[in-house]
């Protein structure tokens, strides 16, 4: 005797499952399948940081730079990847000077140099003057407190072997006083550093990148303000490449496949819980019946 | 950084029940710890692998040589002492190369004290590093050897999924401890039994009932029974405040200073 | 003898840094004699030699690694060439990367540009991407409306997945109200509700988890400082 429909659609092949996500996430590149993407608050409270510290730097005697930490290697580049972007075009696009180091993926940093070197051509900004990298340390608590207290501790040369006093833009750099914003771009939660020790020494603001598995984890330093605001995955890069007015930013792009996928993923939910709740039902009548 | 008045009350406060009952603990007051559901089930899983014939696989994630990495070989030697016992073969892959010789050296203790050391086999410990590597290598381990049952102790991120998934595929019976909330989810679905956060913790007290862990536990429940104390009067002077019942937050004033 | 030089040892460097955070920044090395060198002053040495012991505990693992895979290699253990194919990738990788950093040239750009940009990034995001498909099968398998509870997760899940899609903030976008104005309706939004879910109900929660794991890690760092472990890793004294 063959499977009843109800038994049927709780048990479908993975494989098949496999294939449709396969499917659902590749056609929609080849589609330019775009919706428009309403700003969340934490996006838009992170862009408004970074205004207002652009404006701060029009009018006041020493300007406040962008520490970009981008902790994350190929692995989460999908979505950490057009975050980057995202911070370092708006950065590039104001006037913002940044710098970028990473203590936990030695990748990290030489990806987000890829990265600013690739917007440095759009905007006409130059390494050195307009950003900075100041390469990988490894990480330990230590280390990082020698950090808050003095930068040049531990970062004497950038990634590119330069003397550190020698690169323009850290002449108006003296400590971490000078950071503005640090933007913490990851798919781990090494944030808490920065707001555990870092934020109450220094009183910067601090802003995350982060996977969407993560961004429950960083809610409660939003609500208490540790954290300026967030990207929240892909979703948050699109919402913010909105409020920078691009067209086709990477997140952005991605959002087509991102929708259909959660689509399907519902629609297969839906089709086992209807088979499980029809065949708990007429198990329970062959009971009463018996 | 620099502690506040009230942080230096509260880091001493904290520190005060925590020292008076691991020494309590000590001179031999016995405290209750409810039964974890996870931890119980360990040997339930052994058990199993005893029966079907096939090896325990047991997997510390990410973890480095930190606290979850210490509470996971804790709880690697107490798994390893089992399957000695029941001459069952551990497999111990291995991601960060400070935990590997710790890891290495629980397991050849935990055989030795069961006087089965012939039955350790370094080959079955493998280093690699790398998360998605090291994941890529569980999953290879897994469908090879068809382990009946895996243990996932540790700090995990990403390739938890993957790693979990793969074990239910293959049948495996799976219980998961890990504080990386982000990753309970999927080790609700694709495991046995998960242990949430600081159970974690507790799992090393709750195996081995060292008196220490045992007072420590104890301890640490003051100190989370303060914390909620302080959130419920904060909430309700944060409302006062909120619906100008009160002139100033005095309560707030007094915690930030 | 050894016992108490190394409980000694961790309890003093321990003890430096919790002095640290409790005694004021400008608290002098030693009170009335040293009025110029701070207490926190040291914080910057400990910190350059733990950067020299972390770059040297990369090497550790470099050679651990290479030890490892040399012996498999030697022994002819099963698999070793997979073992030659590991050290190969970590030679090539090693000397390109040098070689960029220290001596660039146009095809030993173009060589670390092939193993990183080619070959290592494109893997290393396959099989992240493994996630996607595991996710899609777990969640299929797992999510059973059981029980009430599951029920009311079920629903939550829902409203969090589709407020964050644009096609999902598409289905309620008739109930934006006009331009600067904010009613009633405009608050059942897939994504205003999903807001509400992630920043009070989650924050609730993951703040409630958090508490007990900082409580746990003050706990075990306590006893490890105090040296209060009785070695009970390995169930023998240390």
């Amino acid at each position: 005797m063959g499977k009843a429909w109800y038994e049927i659609i709780q048990d479908i092949d993975r494989r098949i499952i496999y294939l449709v996500v396969f499917l659902v996430v590749s056609i929609p590149f080849f589609l330019s399948i775009r919706a428009p993407m309403e700003v969340g608050p934490p996006a838009q409270h992170l862009f408004d940081c970074v205004e207002n510290i652009a404006a701060y730097n029009k009018t006041a005697p020493k300007e406040k730079i962008v520490l970009i930490i981008p902790e994350w290697d190929p692995a989460v580049q999908a979505e950490c990847k057009p975050q980057t972007r995202a911070m370092m075009e708006h950065c590039m696009k104001r006037g913002v000077k940044f710098a970028t180091m990473s203590w936990f993926y030695p990748q990290g940093v030489e990806l987000a140099e890829k990265v600013a070197e690739e917007c440095e051509k759009k905007y006409k900004k130059k390494y050195g003057v307009d950003w900075v990298s100041w390469g990988y340390k490894p990480f330990s608590l230590a280390t990082f407190l020698a950090f808050i207290k003095d930068i040049y501790t531990l970062v004497e040369k950038d990634s590119k072997d330069t003397s550190i006093r020698e690169v323009p833009l850290m002449k108006n750099v003296d400590s971490l006083r000078d950071v503005g914003l640090v933007f913490y771009v990851s798919g781990g939660s090494g944030i808490g550093y920065y707001i555990n020790y870092a934020l109450p020494e220094i009183g910067f603001s601090i802003g995350t990148g982060c996977t969407a598995i993560l961004g429950p984890e960083m809610r409660p330093y939003l609500d208490s303000r540790q954290l300026v605001g967030m990207m929240e995955g892909m979703a948050g890069a699109a919402q913010y490449e909105k409020l920078l007015e691009f067209k086709e930013g990477r997140g952005t792009r991605g959002m087509g496949s991102q929708s259909f996928a959660h689509l399907w993923i519902i629609f297969t939910i839906a089709l086992g819980n209807v088979g499980y709740l029809v065949h708990r039902r007429r198990l329970r009548k062959a009971q009463k019946g018996e | 950084m620099h502690a506040t008045y009230t942080m230096l009350v509260l880091t001493v406060g904290f520190c005060g029940p925590i020292i008076y009952f691991i020494l309590a603990a000590r001179r031999g007051k016995g405290f209750y710890i409810r039964p974890i559901a996870g931890i119980s089930a360990i040997s339930e899983a052994i058990g199993r692998a005893t029966e079907m014939g096939r090896p325990v696989l047991y997997c510390a994630g990410l973890s480095t040589l930190d606290i979850d990495g210490l509470c996971s070989m804790a709880i690697l030697g107490q798994i390893a002492k089992m399957t000695a016992r029941y001459n069952l073969r551990i497999l111990v892959p291995m991601s960060d190369y400070l935990l590997y010789p710790i890891a290495e050296e629980a397991v050849r203790e935990a055989y030795a004290a069961e006087g089965k050391l012939d039955l350790f086999d370094e080959k079955d410990m493998i280093y690699v590093p790398n998360q998605f590597p090291f994941a890529a290598a569980c999953v290879g381990m897994m469908h090879r050897e068809k382990v009946a049952a895996n243990f996932f102790f540790g700090y995990f991120a990403a390739e938890s999924l993957i790693l979990a998934e793969a074990g239910n595929q293959i049948g495996a019976i799976q219980i998961a401890g890990t504080t990386a909330t982000t990753q309970i989810p999927f080790f609700i679905t694709s495991c046995d039994y998960t242990i949430i956060g600081e159970e974690y913790y507790a799992a090393t007290a709750y195996l081995t009932r060292e008196p220490t862990m045992l007072g420590s536990l104890v301890g640490q429940d003051v100190g989370k029974i303060t914390i909620t104390a302080f959130a419920i009067i904060g909430t309700v002077f944060a409302l006062l405040a909120a619906l100008a019942l009160m002139k100033t937050n005095w309560f707030l004033e007094i915690l930030e200073r | 003898m050894r016992r108490t030089i190394i409980i000694l040892i961790t309890f003093i460097g321990g003890l430096y840094y919790f002095l640290n955070f409790v005694l004021p920044q400008e608290t002098p090395l030693v009170p009335f004699l040293t009025p110029d060198i701070k207490f926190s002053d040291a914080i910057e040495e400990i910190g350059r030699v733990t950067l020299v012991i972390g770059v040297f505990a990369i090497f550790l693992g470099v050679i651990n690694l290479s030890r490892l895979h040399l012996g498999r290699i030697s022994r002819r253990r099963p698999g070793w060439y997979n073992s030659v194919a590991l050290l190969t990738a970590f030679a090539a990788m090693f000397t390109f990367q040098l070689l960029k950093t220290y001596a660039p040239s146009e095809w030993g750009d173009k060589f670390q540009s092939l193993l990183f940009d080619h070959m290592y990034a494109p893997i290393n995001s396959t099989i992240m991407s493994l996630l996607a498909f595991y996710m899609a099968s777990a969640a299929y398998r797992a999510f059973r409306i059981k029980s009430g509870e599951a029920a009311v997760m079920m629903f939550i899940a829902l409203i969090v997945m589709l407020g964050q899609i644009p096609i999902g903030q598409l289905l309620t976008s008739g109930l934006k109200g006009a331009e600067g104005t904010n009613p009633w309706y405009s608050y059942l939004r897939l994504e205003v509700v999903r807001e509400w879910f992630m920043g009070v109900w989650n924050s609730a929660a993951q703040r409630g988890i958090l508490f007990g794991m900082v409580i746990g890690a003050f706990a075990l760092t306590l006893r490890i400082w105090l040296s209060l472990e009785r070695g009970s890793f390995f169930d023998r004294e240390l």
